[in-house]
């Protein structure tokens, strides 16, 4: 399959607005659309089928992704520190937003900005797709989040995603949580020191896991 | 068995203790070495051991008590309890003593005999014993200092005494942490002597950590803080006349940069914690700042939230905070934490020696439009102010402040009452105005002042602002449907606020004090409209009468007189008879504007009660 459409399949390796190009690319050929996208949407690996959603996601949404990411543009910063909410208010708007005018088409969106500009954009933008992904919460969403913390977020970033995991189902997210803290470990172990990143990334994940045991036993 | 004679020890004396129970090697030894503490609280060690591995609350129970020591006595900018000695004087005061004492009449044990002091691995992180209880005193167990990866040192479970040549030798101990997670306060330190080859003796003790308090508005206010921002100097000036007013210093006023950030309320919860001592008072109190699990700069508002630890901690003054800040959200802010008088909940019997701690909640919020789980569970695991929860999740910013406060009255039952936000008291002011022909009044009659010369081009001028508020007269608010609806489903929001009070703090509904706000909707939260007359700073005197600080509502004239003022001295009763002074200050274009008032741009500093001690209280 990724033979046939390597400007897709180049969407993998790219970030930042390198990806933000080829994206552009990859949608002016709708044909290639059309024809290469539903294989990489029911791909096993959730990063094609992520990619493939983020495209197709753009191909139907364009105005709305245009329309939220200009308003963000306009957002007076300095503004909002002033009042006693701060930023959060842009949070609280947009999350609500996403709950009841957006609904699931605003995620590819929200993967790909956490995903291709999550270590780029300031975190304030960062977090308000982060709330949207929280208040619509979907499967599909856990792998996107995970991987921003475990490759994408500074590692002073890193907790900012815990709340998101919080908002998404914990059936969804904790099976995943747990693969993946022990891919995290068994690297640790092979390399015998432990990484600021791995330090912070098992503290977060072990505090969520916690968390879920906990609302999960009985009272 | 024995050095000299063959007398039995302790079962004899003092029945069956976990150092004189049957199978246990020291009962038939004539040398004994026992741990002692000051298990019944009066600040004086105990001879009596027979409680020293159990811990209980309440009026005559027994344990032994530590202070989480966060102060900065010798000013190094960090807490005493973050290095490994004890340091410059007053700190040993915040060391509670852990006495190992010989018993009386006992030679020396054996030259083959060794003593050590012991911690669990799970304990050791939470405590530091010292050598002695004297400035300089070196740390010997428990907690390492800084990241043992990094150089720090690891932490210490097991300290060998040097040698047992000592009728008494007394140590000290310090907390780390407060309860917190799966930490419940309490703490075991174990004495293992190995006599010789002829078996081992262990007895333990069993101390709690003092919990964080936080203050409540009967607690004479000692200190104001306010932030210097930008715009703020007149309300500066008019905040330190009531401050003056009331018989206290001038607020400490926080200067840039972290002052630029004004929402003092909101980067910090002031509360205490106290370890028994002999007195009076009876305890050794330690206020501590707590400071917000927002880590601002990374929210965009400043760098308030740095204030506690880079200027308040100093001697006598702790600091703590309840998780590492990161990016939260609004209800993060202590605006949305507040603490209740003491009270008996009648109906269900118990005793609140300090109030109860009460927070906003956003039911179907998400994560980050809540509290963080770690700071709501800092708070529930002190135990001894039992947190409860409002809806606030339909207000924009999300806190308690914004809605209610507390009001020491000395003549009410409970010696205070709640004053809650209400557009039904509003409504009828404005609705007798009409019938008396009088709908053309105006309300928020202010003048914006000009623009400041360094204002980016981009930020709203105070005109601008003053635009928001459209609805400028009485028949204008009643004649439009939509402000009405919005006070009709904000009043509903706050009659369950009100029920939700009177469950949680057994109050009447004649001890909830209804004050007039009307509030507008901002997209799809509510905010105030009228500046939040509840969101007010009280002061309180040292006879428990306060002088209440609260937003002027700019509400509608006559004859000069404003209406909402007159209806809320009125409410609030007599000065004579209520201990309930007030003065009304405009925070119109420096607080209320930006979404919040008084209450969120101030905090207080306050006396911790010196009738009344935590471990009495029963949880």
């Amino acid at each position: 399959m990724t033979q046939h459409w390597p400007e897709f399949t180049a969407l993998r390796r790219l970030h930042g607005e390198d990806y933000a190009h080829q994206r552009d690319r990859v949608l002016v050929d709708q044909t290639a659309v059309m024809t290469y996208l539903p294989a990489f949407a029911g791909d096993p690996d959730w990063l094609w089928r992520t990619l493939a959603a983020i495209v197709r996601g753009w191909s139907e949404h364009a105005a709305l992704y245009r329309q939220v990411l200009a308003e963000l543009d306009q957002v007076n910063v300095e503004a909002e520190g002033k009042r006693v909410t701060g930023i959060s208010r842009i949070w609280t708007q947009y999350a609500m937003n996403a709950r009841r005018v957006y609904g699931p088409a605003i995620l590819p969106l929200c993967w790909e900005v956490i995903l291709k500009f999550g270590d780029l954009w300031p975190r304030w933008k960062v977090v308000t797709f982060l709330e949207m992904i929280g208040a619509v919460p979907k499967a599909e969403s856990v792998e996107p989040v995970l991987t921003f913390m475990e490759e994408v977020a500074p590692v002073d970033f890193i907790e900012a995603a815990a709340n998101t995991l919080r908002d998404l189902r914990s059936v969804d997210v904790q099976p995943a949580l747990t693969a993946r803290m022990l891919v995290v470990e068994a690297a640790v172990r092979a390399r015998g020191s432990l990484d600021p990143r791995s330090a912070e990334l098992l503290r977060v994940w072990s505090k969520l896991r916690k968390e879920a045991a906990a609302d999960s036993s009985p009272p | 068995m024995g050095l000299g004679g063959g007398v039995q020890r302790g079962e004899s004396e003092r029945g069956p203790t976990a150092a004189t129970r049957p199978g246990n090697t020291m009962e038939a030894c004539l040398v004994e070495y026992h741990l002692h503490v000051d298990a019944d609280r009066d600040g004086v060690v105990d001879d009596d051991r027979s409680h020293n591995d159990r811990w209980a609350w309440g009026p005559g129970s027994k344990g032994a008590i530590i202070l989480c020591n966060n102060d900065d006595e010798d000013r190094q900018h960090c807490c005493d309890n973050e290095d490994a000695q004890i340091n410059t004087a007053p700190d040993p005061d915040d060391i509670a003593p852990l006495v190992i004492r010989r018993a009386a009449g006992h030679p020396p044990a054996p030259g083959s005999w060794r003593g050590f002091l012991e911690v669990s691995a799970e304990d050791a992180p939470r405590l530091r014993v010292f050598a002695s209880r004297s400035s300089g005193a070196a740390q010997v167990l428990g907690a390492g200092v800084g990241d043992p990866a990094q150089g720090g040192t690891a932490a210490v479970l097991s300290w060998p005494l040097t040698d047992l040549n000592f009728t008494e030798k007394e140590l000290g101990v310090e907390a780390v942490m407060y309860a917190q997670g799966s930490f419940t306060g309490e703490v075991v330190i174990k004495l293992r002597i190995e006599r010789g080859g002829s078996g081992t003796y262990e007895e333990q003790v069993r101390m709690r950590v003092a919990p964080w308090i936080a203050f409540n508005h009967l607690d004479p206010t000692t200190r104001v803080y306010v932030g210097e921002a930008i715009d703020n100097a007149e309300f500066r000036r008019d905040l330190a006349a009531q401050v003056a007013a009331a018989g206290l210093p001038a607020p400490e006023v926080a200067p840039p940069p972290h002052g630029r950030d004004r929402w003092l309320q909101d980067a910090m919860e002031l509360g205490f914690s106290s370890l028994p001592r002999t007195g009076p008072p009876a305890a050794r109190h330690l206020p501590v700042v707590l400071r917000t699990a927002n880590n601002r700069s990374e929210m965009r508002w400043g760098t308030i939230d740095r204030y506690p630890r880079e200027r308040m901690l100093e001697p006598g003054f702790g600091w703590v905070q309840a998780m590492p800040p990161g990016i939260g959200g609004t209800l993060d802010s202590f605006g949305n934490l507040e603490c209740s008088p003491p009270f008996t909940h009648s109906r269900r019997g118990k005793e609140y020696k300090f109030g109860r701690l009460v927070y906003g909640e956003h039911v179907d919020g998400g994560a980050r439009r809540n509290m963080q789980p770690d700071v709501v569970d800092f708070l529930r695991a002190q135990q001894v102010q039992e947190p409860f929860t409002l809806d606030t999740g339909w207000l924009e910013v999300g806190h308690v402040d914004e809605v209610m406060t507390f009001v020491p009255m000395k003549n009410a039952p409970k010696k205070f009452k709640v004053a809650l936000a209400s557009p039904n008291e509003a409504l009828t002011i404005l609705r007798r105005m009409r019938a008396a022909r009088q709908g053309a009044t105006p309300l928020l009659q202010l003048t914006p002042p000009p623009p400041r010369a360094d204002r980016p081009p981009t930020d709203a001028t105070p005109q601008e602002l003053y635009d928001n508020y459209p609805l400028r007269t009485v028949d204008a608010m009643l004649d439009d449907a939509t402000f009405m609806d919005v006070q009709v489903i904000v009043q509903e929001y706050l009659d369950g606020v009100k029920a939700k009070l009177m469950e949680e703090l057994d109050l009447a509904e004649s001890e909830i004090i209804p004050l007039p706000v009307l509030f507008m909707l901002d997209r799809t939260y509510f905010i105030a409209y009228t500046p939040g007359v509840v969101n007010m700073l009280v002061l309180t005197k040292p006879d428990k009468t306060v002088r209440l600080v609260i937003p002027k509502p700019f509400g509608p004239m006559i004859d000069g007189v404003c209406q909402f003022e007159s209806h809320i001295r009125a409410a609030l009763g007599p000065p004579g008879l209520t201990g309930v002074d007030l003065e009304f200050v405009d925070d119109f274009f420096t607080y209320h504007v930006n979404s919040g008032e008084i209450h969120c741009g101030t905090n207080s500093k306050r006396e911790p009660p010196v009738d009344r001690w935590w471990w009495e209280q029963q949880v």
